[in-house]
């Protein structure tokens, strides 16, 4: 690399730009995807802001019941529309506060969502409230406001009670699935919406009422102070709305009238629901990434290189619990070794088997095994041997030490060319800080020095099994590498505890499985 | 000293069982309300569930034809659907 920088900058100097565009880099760190994602959010406010406004205006202007143009400024219901999404914010807020005072942190999706769903729900009570009201007003014109806006509650209360109850209890609910983001989500929304439902059964409505009074002595919206003269001649009986017409006379007589659209109409809906329920199991599960990146980020390009030219995937880790395996023991060494004489069940072995179908098990490269590797550090014959120690301070000697008093290892092999147990804890510490080198290549420092934890710098206490996946593109390879991870794990596990006489059953507690993968 | 990328999709392994949990947590619950409020109305009440249950049927179907694949987003999404639609119907 640096080799190749020094040239492209003389290449470069020399203006000889054609020559310098021989490889590209695609790159890409653990954090981008998030550095990333944090940028998208932030250009996104803007896009928040403007549907809000555009929201706001909406309910604002529509709520007011226009009766004629003379009307019009009086009619306006602009400052209720503006307290009843002020009533959203406010509940949202104290949704927030609420869980902040018990500390349940929020994620940015729910500062994004949760103040559109409380909107849309906040504001479909309103206008049933406001609407009922109008109309109560019409039909009975001699009651005082209060009365008549008494009546309305009475009318609509229940039916708002219904769903603010019915979607509290569905949120609060759903904040009983494991899924964090579901629950956390949930969480807020039940508050908000609980919230949101008082506000508007005790403060709007007296809002409203304030209004009503406003409005039958003639005052303007917004500007209250001045009074306007409108002779009750002026005002027109309004006719109904187109909407209210389509539904009487058109829509309502073709679907309740005949009973024969009744059925077709039925049957079309009941085989839409047949069709949709015979794909269900064919949905994707997953996210793609891509999807999520702002357009221009260098994140996609990384992406595609990975999807075009890696031929490699990500590290998978096989774990060998701490307490699982007695390591000094010929018979549980035979439990994970690889070389030939190893068992087929065991940990490489069976491993070694999955990598034959690599399209099912998503694996492309055999494990690393430190444990074979340190039996045959122990065994070089090399010139000078790997292990050796000082005769004298017994301290361990490398292989590029040059040094008389150095003597080979008196490792006692027993069987199968294994060092006896104490041998074996002996010099473990002394594999695992040799460097490998031309003399010695299977020295265990830069491979693996984490791959293995030692007590007292002799005995092992849990080790790892480093292998890599095949190259892995869309979400559903992820997560069959990981049901395939987690399946060979599951089977080195059984076997493990079946020769130890124990019995495999599935447990949440990790000490229960001596081999498990990642994490 | 662990592979990224299983954080992430460990979800994944148990979200159809999450969803289905969650979509029958909240229709026993709209159930209920609506048949404490109705005064006991059951035949209404189910029809109401039954409308429900058809269009979160249908909406799956969407999902298959639009190609929008099943994460936390969309579990989310369709709990919060399911919400307004109940809300719709009253």
């Amino acid at each position: 690399m640096k080799n190749f920088t020094i040239t492209q900058k003389a290449l470069r100097a020399a203006g000889k730009w054609n020559e310098t565009a021989n490889f590209t880099v695609y790159y890409s760190a653990e954090r981008s995807i998030q550095d990333e994602l944090n940028r998208q959010s932030q250009s996104d406010i803007l896009t928040i802001a403007i549907s809000y406004t555009i929201m706001f205006l909406y309910v604002t202007l529509t709520l007011g019941h226009i009766r004629s143009w003379r009307t019009c400024l009086i009619d306006l219901k602009i400052s209720v529309g503006f307290i009843g999404v002020l009533f959203v914010l406010l509940s949202v807020m104290s949704s927030i506060g609420f869980y902040s005072y018990c500390g349940i942190a929020g994620t940015l999706i729910i500062f994004e969502v949760i103040p559109f769903l409380v909107l849309a729900v906040g504001v479909d009570n309103i206008f049933i409230i406001v609407q009922h009201f109008e109309k109560s007003k019409e039909e009975e014109e001699d009651q005082s406001t209060d009365i008549n806006l008494a009546t309305t509650i009475s009318r609509v209360g229940p039916s708002i009670l219904l769903t603010a109850t019915s979607e509290s209890i569905a949120f609060l609910l759903g904040a009983l699935t494991p899924m964090p983001a579901v629950q956390i989500f949930s969480l807020y929304a039940f508050m908000a919406v609980l919230i949101d439902f008082l506000l508007q059964i005790t403060c709007f409505v007296s809002i409203l009422a304030i209004d009503a009074r406003r409005q039958d002595s003639n005052r303007p919206d917004l500007c209250c102070c001045c009074q306007m003269n409108v002779t009750d001649s002026s005002i027109e009986q309004k006719s109904k709305g187109i909407l209210q017409q389509t539904f009487t006379k058109i829509l309502t007589p073709i679907v309740l009238g005949n009973s024969l659209i009744r059925a077709i109409i039925f049957s079309i809906f009941i085989i839409l629901t047949c069709l949709s329920a015979s794909v269900i199991h064919r949905i994707p599960i997953g996210l793609d990434q891509k999807l999520a990146m702002p357009k221009d980020s260098y994140v996609l390009d990384y992406f595609y290189g990975l999807e075009n030219y890696l031929s490699i995937g990500a590290p998978v880790y096989f774990i060998v619990n701490q307490n699982a395996i007695d390591y000094k023991k010929i018979d549980d060494q035979n439990l994970l070794c690889g070389t030939p004489g190893c068992s087929s069940i065991s940990l490489l072995g069976q491993i070694g088997q999955a990598l034959r179908q690599p399209k099912h098990y998503y694996l492309a490269q055999p494990p690393s095994s430190w444990i074979d590797d340190y039996f045959d550090w122990l065994q070089s014959t090399n010139n000078p041997p790997c292990c050796r120690i000082h005769n004298q301070t017994k301290e361990f000697c490398p292989a590029t030490l040059n040094d008389t008093s150095c003597v080979t290892c008196p490792v006692k092999f027993i069987e199968n060319q294994r060092p006896s147990s104490d041998d074996f804890q002996r010099y473990i510490n002394f594999f695992l800080h040799d460097n490998p080198g031309e003399k010695c290549p299977k020295g265990g420092h830069a491979a693996y020095k984490d791959a293995v934890q030692l007590i007292n710098n002799s005995s092992v206490k849990s080790s790892y099994f480093m292998g890599f996946h095949s190259k892995l593109k869309t979400s559903a390879d992820y997560i069959g590498a990981m049901k395939s991870a987690n399946e060979i794990a599951k089977n080195i596990s059984k076997t493990i505890l079946n020769n130890q006489n124990r019995t495999y059953q599935d447990s949440n507690q990790l000490e229960d499985y001596p081999v498990f993968p990642y994490r | 000293m662990f592979s990224i990328f299983y954080v992430y999709y460990d979800q994944y392994l148990s979200i159809w069982r999450n969803l289905i949990i969650n979509l029958s947590l909240s229709f026993a619950a709209v159930f209920l309300v609506t048949c404490i409020l109705l005064g006991f109305d059951i035949h209404t009440s189910f029809l109401i569930i039954l409308c429900i249950f058809m269009i979160i049927i249908d909406m799956f179907g969407v999902m298959y034809l639009w190609h929008i694949e099943l994460n936390a987003i969309s579990v989310v999404n369709i709990v919060m659907v399911k919400i307004k639609i109940f809300n719709i119907n009253q």
